[in-house]
């Protein structure tokens, strides 16, 4: 009976079973240096065309380029304001979809009727091309971070609403009849059964925001904005300087990237600690 | 012997967009304290509804149902429900799950945290009482939905093909456990199976519905095997002869909805 709760943590490996584990860990450093190798590459290549001219950098730009633009702008002290500002944006526009939407999420469970009622609307507003709302947008929230914000809301909202409403209404039946039958209400049918079994969907469904939440940001700062990442971008190439492009452009990845890692880092805490897999 | 249970001629009827159904008409059984009464039909024919009728989460559209002279009601403790599954929830522990109808009805008291933990360790469960569901055997995790069940004291206990999930070798023992269980808690309880051995192993009397709407066809009395557990009453021979009677007795409901059929065309 205990058998399968045993772990084996100091068990004497067979010489084959440590040949395997050497070959993996092979395995695994060779993946590594191909990854940081393909960027290093990149970046050489890159370099050495621009330098021989074997392209232009005036519309390429290339890495030296950019390290002096960056070098320009962190001593300008203007890159900090910059990168402040659409990080704020986004992280306000980020917890936002993610409290709405979850909230909504949870009307509409709650209230079949309003759910059957509304569900074509959202759908269609889920279905818009945002950026379509984009005058509207500037009309009536000006031409500020509060439109900003409201982009990049209206980016991410819908569809976070719609992927936690189908989690919800996916929990199994039978866990429900199990609620029943001990005489469960529907708050607690919510938070003994719904909400836990959804952590991980809603936890998906960040990480999914996080991307849109950007994409909302930055679409936001391309129309209305005077500072930030987006505005560095669209600035850049309204003046022809590529360096300044290209140089917005790199931060802007590594911040996205260390962004979607925090969140997949919670996700892994939170499973560990709910126990959830 | 007491009565604890009354089911006075009761008819269900559902009713869908496309038709309506009657699932039940005009059943009348009575069960009595401290037995197993297994009911057995064809599939299809009801068994789950007449539990659901039975725990107070559906109301009979005629007749009366009552749990020791109580009208059934599911927000009261009159009976307590075992699904299919185990249903435990991945994210709670043993205990936690344990606890989770008394944190539902609001009566977890420290008494009966300790009378969880009590029975945890009578069946064997007392030192995975930290550990996560997906950590267990099916068998132990079938146990612990039984628990989870036993500690809110239900009157009468409703089982609703609660092995049908485990594979053969786990089921007869199971089976076994949670026999010893019933009975060693002196429980009452219906047992709904489609398994006609598992209801000769486990139950005092069985009840053998017709089909769609069920109504009561026969009830055999199991007093040859009462005073044996259910590996044992599968060694003894008449096990077969009520397995025959059984069998027949299905067939019967059967061959007469073939007819029916047959004679539509």
């Amino acid at each position: 009976m205990t058998k399968r709760l045993q772990k084996n943590e100091h068990a004497d490996y067979s010489p084959e079973h440590i040949a395997y584990l050497k070959n993996e860990k092979k395995h695994n450093i060779i993946i590594a240096l191909s990854r940081a190798g393909i960027l290093i590459f990149v970046i050489l290549l890159w370099e050495i065309l621009a330098r021989t001219g074997a392209i232009d950098s005036f519309i390429s730009s290339s890495p030296s380029r950019m390290v002096q633009c960056f070098i320009e702008l962190v001593q300008g002290g203007e890159l900090g304001k910059h990168i402040g500002i659409t990080l704020w944006e986004t992280i306000v526009s980020f917890f936002l979809a993610t409290t709405l939407g979850t909230l909504t999420a949870i009307i509409l469970w709650w209230f079949e009727s309003v759910r059957k009622v509304l569900e074509p609307y959202i759908v269609i507003l889920n279905a818009l091309p945002k950026i379509a709302l984009g005058p509207i947008i500037i009309i009536w929230m000006g031409t500020d971070q509060p439109a900003i914000i409201t982009m990049a809301l209206a980016i991410s909202l819908f569809i976070t609403i719609l992927n936690t409403l189908s989690g919800f209404l996916s929990v199994e039946k039978s866990k429900l009849m199990l609620m029943k039958t001990l005489g469960a209400n529907k708050w607690q049918i919510l938070t003994k059964l719904v909400l836990p079994a959804n952590l991980p969907n809603i936890i998906d469904a960040l990480k999914i925001n996080v991307g849109m939440c950007w994409v909302g940001t930055i679409m936001g700062e391309y129309l209305v904005s005077h500072a930030g990442l987006g505005y560095l971008i669209i600035y850049g190439g309204q003046i022809f300087k590529l360096d300044l492009v290209m140089t917005s452009t790199v931060i802007l990845c590594i911040l996205a990237g260390l962004m979607y890692y925090a969140v997949a880092l919670l996700q892994r805490v939170v499973s560990k600690k709910l126990n959830l897999e | 012997m007491k009565t604890i249970l009354q089911m006075q001629n009761v008819s269900l009827t559902y009713h869908t967009l496309k038709n309506e159904t009657q699932a039940v008409k005009d059943l009348s059984f009575e069960g009595y304290e401290g037995e197993l009464l297994g009911i057995v039909g064809p599939s299809g024919c009801g068994k789950t509804t007449i539990l659901s009728l039975l725990s107070g989460i559906l109301s009979p559209s005629q007749g009366e149902v009552l749990i020791g002279g109580e009208k059934a009601d599911c927000h009261s403790n009159l009976t307590g429900y075992m699904l299919q599954r185990d249903e435990l929830m991945s994210w709670r522990t043993i205990l936690s799950n344990v606890l989770l109808g008394l944190e539902i009805k609001k009566i977890k008291t420290p008494e009966k945290i300790e009378h969880a933990k009590e029975l945890l360790n009578k069946y064997n469960l007392g030192e995975f009482k930290d550990f996560y569901p997906n950590q267990l055997s099916g068998g132990m995790k079938q146990r612990v939905a039984l628990i989870r069940t036993l500690v809110l004291e239900p009157k009468l206990l409703l089982l609703d093909e609660p092995f049908s999930a485990l594979d053969f070798q786990t089921r007869l023992n199971v089976v076994e456990d949670v026999y010893t269980i019933l009975k060693s808690e002196g429980k009452s309880a219906v047992f709904v199976t489609h398994d006609i051995s598992e209801a000769i192993s486990m139950c005092d009397r069985v009840i053998v519905l017709t089909h769609r709407p069920c109504s009561v066809k026969t009830i055999i009395d199991l007093f040859e095997l009462k005073d044996y557990t259910p590996l044992k009453r599968r060694e003894l021979p008449v096990f077969s002869k009520y397995f025959d009677k059984i069998w027949h007795s299905l067939q019967d409901t059967k061959e007469k909805e073939n007819d029916k059929e047959i004679t539509k065309k």
